[in-house]
């Protein structure tokens, strides 16, 4: 009995934290969206005006249309990159424990000052990059200034920072792998491919979902590495929505649209997401 | 032959990760002018310099230890509180079952995780309009409550899966010996997850000091903190890379040093221990 009174007591401090600072503001937020408000003038009621124009406003489209590009791109390709490393190293041998401590570093490395050093490595004319390309001959490639080459840019750090969290993360659910199913299958004469494809990707299906899910949402969320490399440039080649209604919010102070924005943001991002997380739910599943 | 190919393939997986940490370490020490040429190896190629560091020092040297003091302070305190807060709701949805409604302790693990989904883009506007009617715009106050709220998760759902896996039994034969809950849980629980708690404590401490959207919004002047000196490092003739060298350096190794410390921790960290 006495327990029932300590249990709440442990749990509602992090509860009513999370409802007074995430939940409070989101409402605010919602209330905002169908309001003009620009913080000079008290707020006029808008009803869904905001909306309205988030639909039309060709700049929306394009943010939508960089971030889908960036997601897709990053998510795909570390998780391909991850995975055959993971492959190709899940084996004892000498150096693979110096790798192990190695690729932990990207993954802490602070994204505005990556995006500053990639500024660095990507400079068009002395970047240690242009000098390569130029050693091996080929011509100048416009990392940073060309609209079609700049995102890649971006795409390019972002993998550079998280391939590592693919990679161990398929070790760590390589070496989770039970043995008998594997063994039992070359018992049954299994090809390589076959064991691949039947045994071993089933097994690990929670775990590349899980990788999935937490790459997707760290993923659409980019804000640094684009406000850092190219500022949404050159134009609005990469600008993502994060930096587009972090724009609308406070550098135009068009405080209703933004927030119109956000929900907009907020609801695509949940849709995509929540039916992974009711995938990897179980592994939180214990009690 | 295939050992071969491997051992290849490790030693150009390690320069492609380490290669830019090693650019910029290099490019911090050396002359200006040096910076523009593709030279790899001090002493050999070119003579390290200290000077860009003694300049940055002496140029903006108050900026940074205030912007260094500040990263402290925030990291610090809101790391302490999401682990504190994050703690006490860990063990109580490790140790108790809740009843809310239709709604059992994993559904109340799975509201925590959803909250990672959320994008900073999306609240930081309230939280600045609530900061300056607060009146904590531009103070670390206002930078440790946003951190604090993206770290709780964190903590709570990785001390949870730390309780878990702790044997009930030893509460247990404390409690039957007549300590209260709290005494149990201060003086035989704690100490057992004092690892699982250093490690968390890094991580939230590395989340919020690598933070930069709240940053950038919240503060400007006198609680920024080091990503917001890397973002002032912008320069209208081009970049100079002797100074950005040395920023970046600055805000990349405290992190980046830290993570050795907890490599076993990572993937659980990300995955909020979804995967050890």
């Amino acid at each position: 009995m006495r327990d029932e009174g300590v249990k709440w007591a442990l749990l509602l401090p992090a509860v009513g934290w999370i409802l007074t600072f995430t939940v409070y503001p989101l409402v605010f937020s919602l209330l905002l969206s169908f309001q003009n408000w620009n913080l000079t003038s008290p707020p006029t009621w808008a009803g869904l005006a905001n909306y309205v124009r988030a639909v039309q406003d060709p700049r929306t489209h394009n943010a939508l249309r960089v971030t889908g590009l960036f997601v897709g791109a990053t998510v795909a390709a570390e998780l391909l990159l991850g995975f055959a490393l993971a492959l190709l190293f899940h084996r004892p041998m000498r150096g693979i424990r110096l790798l192990r401590a190695v690729v932990v570093a990207p993954l802490f490395t602070s994204p505005i000052a990556l995006a500053f050093l990639g500024m660095m490595l990507f400079h068009e004319e002395d970047g240690p990059i242009a000098h390569l390309v130029r050693a091996v001959g080929a011509g100048k490639v416009h990392w940073l200034s060309d609209p079609t080459t700049a995102l890649g840019s971006v795409v390019l750090l972002d993998i550079w920072q998280w391939t590592p969290f693919a990679f161990l993360v398929f070790l760590a659910g390589l070496a989770g792998v039970p043995q008998e199913p594997i063994e039992a299958a070359i018992v049954d004469g299994a090809g390589r491919w076959a064991l691949f494809r039947h045994v071993l990707l089933p097994l690990l299906t929670p775990v590349i979902v899980t990788a999935l899910l937490f790459k997707l949402i760290y993923s659409v969320k980019v804000f640094d590495l684009a406000f850092g490399l190219t500022g949404g440039g050159p134009g609005i080649s990469t600008e993502v929505l994060a930096l587009y209604i972090h724009r609308q919010g406070l550098e135009f102070f068009n405080l209703g649209y933004a927030s119109s924005l956000s929900y907009i943001f907020l609801v695509l991002v949940s849709l995509t997401c929540i039916g992974l997380v009711l995938r990897v739910r179980h592994l939180y599943e214990r009690l | 032959m295939e050992r071969a190919a491997l051992g290849a393939l490790l030693l150009a997986v390690l320069i492609w990760v380490l290669f830019p940490l090693y650019w910029a370490g290099i490019t911090s020490l050396k002359e200006p002018t040096e910076t523009f040429r593709p030279t790899l190896l001090p002493f050999v190629q070119f003579i390290p310099t200290l000077a860009n560091w003694q300049d940055q020092f002496r140029l903006a040297g108050r900026d940074i230890l205030r912007d260094l003091q500040n990263s402290l302070l925030v990291a610090a305190a809101s790391a302490s509180l999401a682990l504190l807060l994050g703690s006490m709701a860990g063990y109580a949805l490790a140790r108790f079952p809740f009843y809310v409604g239709p709604l059992r302790n994993h559904d109340i693990a799975t509201w925590f995780l959803s909250q990672v989904i959320l994008p900073p883009a999306v609240v930081v506007i309230p939280f600045f309009l609530f900061m300056q009617r607060l009146g904590l715009l531009d103070t670390p106050l206002a930078l440790i409550l946003a951190h604090t709220t993206m770290n709780l998760p964190l903590a709570t759902l990785l001390m949870r899966d730390t309780f878990l896996s702790l044997p009930v039994e030893l509460e247990e034969a404390a409690l039957v010996d007549g300590a209260s809950r709290l005494r149990a849980l201060v003086h035989v629980v704690l100490p057992l997850a004092a690892p699982a708690l250093v490690s968390t404590g890094i991580l939230a401490f590395a989340f919020s000091w690598n933070e930069f959207i709240y940053a950038l919004t919240l503060t400007f002047e006198r609680a920024t903190t080091i990503p917001l000196l890397i973002a002032g490092a912008k320069m209208s003739q081009g970049i100079q890379f002797w100074f950005v060298s040395v920023r970046v350096l600055l805000a990349l190794l405290p992190p980046v040093l830290l993570a050795f410390a907890v490599q076993r921790y990572v993937v659980r960290g990300l995955t909020l221990g979804a995967l050890h």
